[in-house]
């Protein structure tokens, strides 16, 4: 059946051809020294396959109206058979697909594999990067909660503080003066339609790049690449069934996480949107709170221009920041110590913003974190009783 | 490109117009869909104090207690002190959140990034740059009437 199938197309459209194409790329080798770290992106895609399919079931019985959207969440997770696994499983999805991300990121840049001539393919992976950081921040807004609302009045302010066209950017960007009605309108819009369209695309290149160019060895940049023969001669595995395998194994091992999580521990729901009161010790996602921290000691206009920046400072990191030819870690500390020391100070900035504002035992004591994060021993402190 | 021989002046002005259409066409589109997105201006609200509760009147607020509400200046925050009513706008004016009177400090807070500020809007303390602008508030039969303090 499926043989008669084939034929009545390939009868019509002559496909032998890009069949073999496909059968010699999906049998491309793949370098020795490629191990489960390289599995992180398969893990992604199959996180983004969920969100996908999650989201358009949410989208079935979500409501984007000020006055509608925190019923309908209630209803989801209260009302609707299974709501509350498939909300919870696309709030878990958000999560680790950011976690993943980064830690995808991380393995590229170590490994070297966004040097010559795979640039674009890194670059790509930072707009990638951006526009999952779009989706948490305008996926944040849509539950209609207190967290939601506020979290976004101050993500959205932000912006205003620029010079010249930042007052009317926020403007622009949330439909008026305040985070209301037309706010979330726009944030929906671009959440269910514009950021997966963009999203699709980038991928579908991201991912044509690495098939057309193969995954990068571990040589200098100014060896030619090995080629197929070699890399076979070498002891490569071919990319399917060996490498495919282990991304099989990798996707089922995180579904299997996102899974339990969303079991374990479903998402909440809070008290509905007020915007006459502020709630105490208000936070933003976790992959926020740096640069919520960093709001708290310099002025915003630096505060907020910061993190932006760092994703310009990623695409420049193959043209500019690290064009040696080498690609082992060892042969380019600079950079290396370089990368490790802003990722420290983000890990800090983004710890001591959990801490901030809460009361921790640690070590036989107990501290209250102040709005900077800075500690102080409770029972040294007179106002003790304004811990929350 | 160079190798093309000169398509000459028939055909530039051809190309020109050409090109000139496409931009016009494209900027229609463009300019329509910005309109459509351009933030509807609100309506001006009420002169007096609106709460969650509907209006506000001076005897909902207890002696050292406060209430935010709506009026047509914004967001208000209304602190009872020894019998006055204090007026000052209630968005922080760091990063937008609405502030709260803390009677136990004195000292009006923001719960998002800590800005402190005394009875007269001035900055005590947090990220705050700019203070919060008093306004003028007159008890009135309606309920709490809001002005900008330098209507005074």
């Amino acid at each position: 059946m499926v043989h008669r199938l084939w034929q009545w197309f390939d009868d019509r459209l002559h496909l032998a051809p890009v069949r073999q194409v496909l059968l010699d790329n999906l049998r491309k080798p793949v370098p020795r020294h490629v191990n489960w770290l390289f599995t992180l992106g398969a893990a992604l895609l199959l996180l983004l396959g969920v969100q996908l399919l999650t989201g358009v079931l949410l989208m079935v019985h979500y409501k984007p109206s000020g006055s509608e959207a925190f019923a309908s969440i209630e209803s989801i997770m209260y009302q609707v058979p299974l709501g509350w696994l498939i909300r919870s499983a696309h709030s878990w999805g958000a999560h680790l697909i950011v976690l993943l991300a980064l830690l995808h990121m991380f393995r590229v840049f170590f490994y070297g594999g966004f040097k010559k001539p795979r640039e674009l393919t890194w670059i790509i992976g930072v707009a990638l990067l951006a526009v999952i950081l779009g989706f948490g921040f305008t996926g944040y807004l849509l539950p209609w909660d207190q967290v939601a609302y506020w979290g976004t009045v101050v993500a959205t302010e932000a912006p205003a503080s620029l010079p010249v066209l930042g007052p009317i950017t926020r403007e622009f960007m949330i439909g008026g003066k305040e985070v209301a009605d037309a706010t979330l309108g726009r944030f929906y819009v671009v959440h269910v339609f514009l950021l997966p369209l963009l999203l699709l695309a980038l991928m579908g290149l991201h991912l044509f790049l690495i098939r057309y160019q193969g995954i990068s060895s571990l040589r200098p940049t100014s060896e030619p690449e090995p080629t197929a023969e070699q890399l076979r001669a070498d002891g490569a595995e071919p990319f399917f069934p060996h490498h495919f395998l282990r991304d099989g194994a990798t996707m089922y091992v995180v579904l299997g996480i996102l899974i339990t999580l969303a079991l374990l521990y479903p998402a909440h729901i809070g008290a509905p949107a007020d915007p006459l009161t502020t709630p105490a010790g208000i936070k933003p996602e976790w992959y926020f709170l740096p640069a919520y921290q960093l709001l708290k000691y310099v002025p915003e206009v630096v505060g907020v221009n910061v993190p932006p920046l760092l994703l310009l400072v990623l695409i420049l990191v193959p043209l500019v920041i690290d064009t040696s030819p080498e690609r082992h870690p060892r042969r380019r500390p600079r950079v290396v110590a370089g990368w490790l020391i802003v990722s420290a100070l983000i890990f800090l900035l983004g710890g001591l913003g959990h801490l901030s504002e809460t009361t921790q035992s640690f070590l036989g004591g107990t501290y209250h974190f102040d709005v900077q994060g800075m500690p102080h021993a409770v029972d040294t402190v007179d106002e003790a009783g304004d811990n929350r | 490109m160079s190798d093309h021989p000169d398509p000459g002046p028939t055909r530039r002005w051809i190309n020109a117009l050409l090109g000139l259409g496409i931009v016009t066409t494209i900027s229609g589109f463009a300019s329509s869909a910005l309109a459509y997105l351009w933030p509807a201006a609100r309506s001006a609200g009420s002169e007096f104090l609106v709460g969650s509760k509907g209006p506000v009147r001076a005897d909902d607020i207890g002696p050292d207690g406060s209430v935010v509400g709506r009026s047509r200046l914004g967001k208000i925050l209304v602190v009872r002190r020894q019998d006055a009513l204090i007026g000052l706008q209630a968005t922080c004016t760091h990063l937008g959140c609405t502030v709260a009177w803390n009677a136990a400090s004195g000292e009006i807070e923001c719960p998002c990034h800590g800005a402190r500020y005394n009875l007269h809007g001035e900055v005590l303390g947090g990220p705050a740059r700019e203070g919060l602008a008093p306004v003028l508030l007159t008890i009135e039969e309606g309920g709490i009437r809001v002005r900008p303090a330098r209507e005074s």
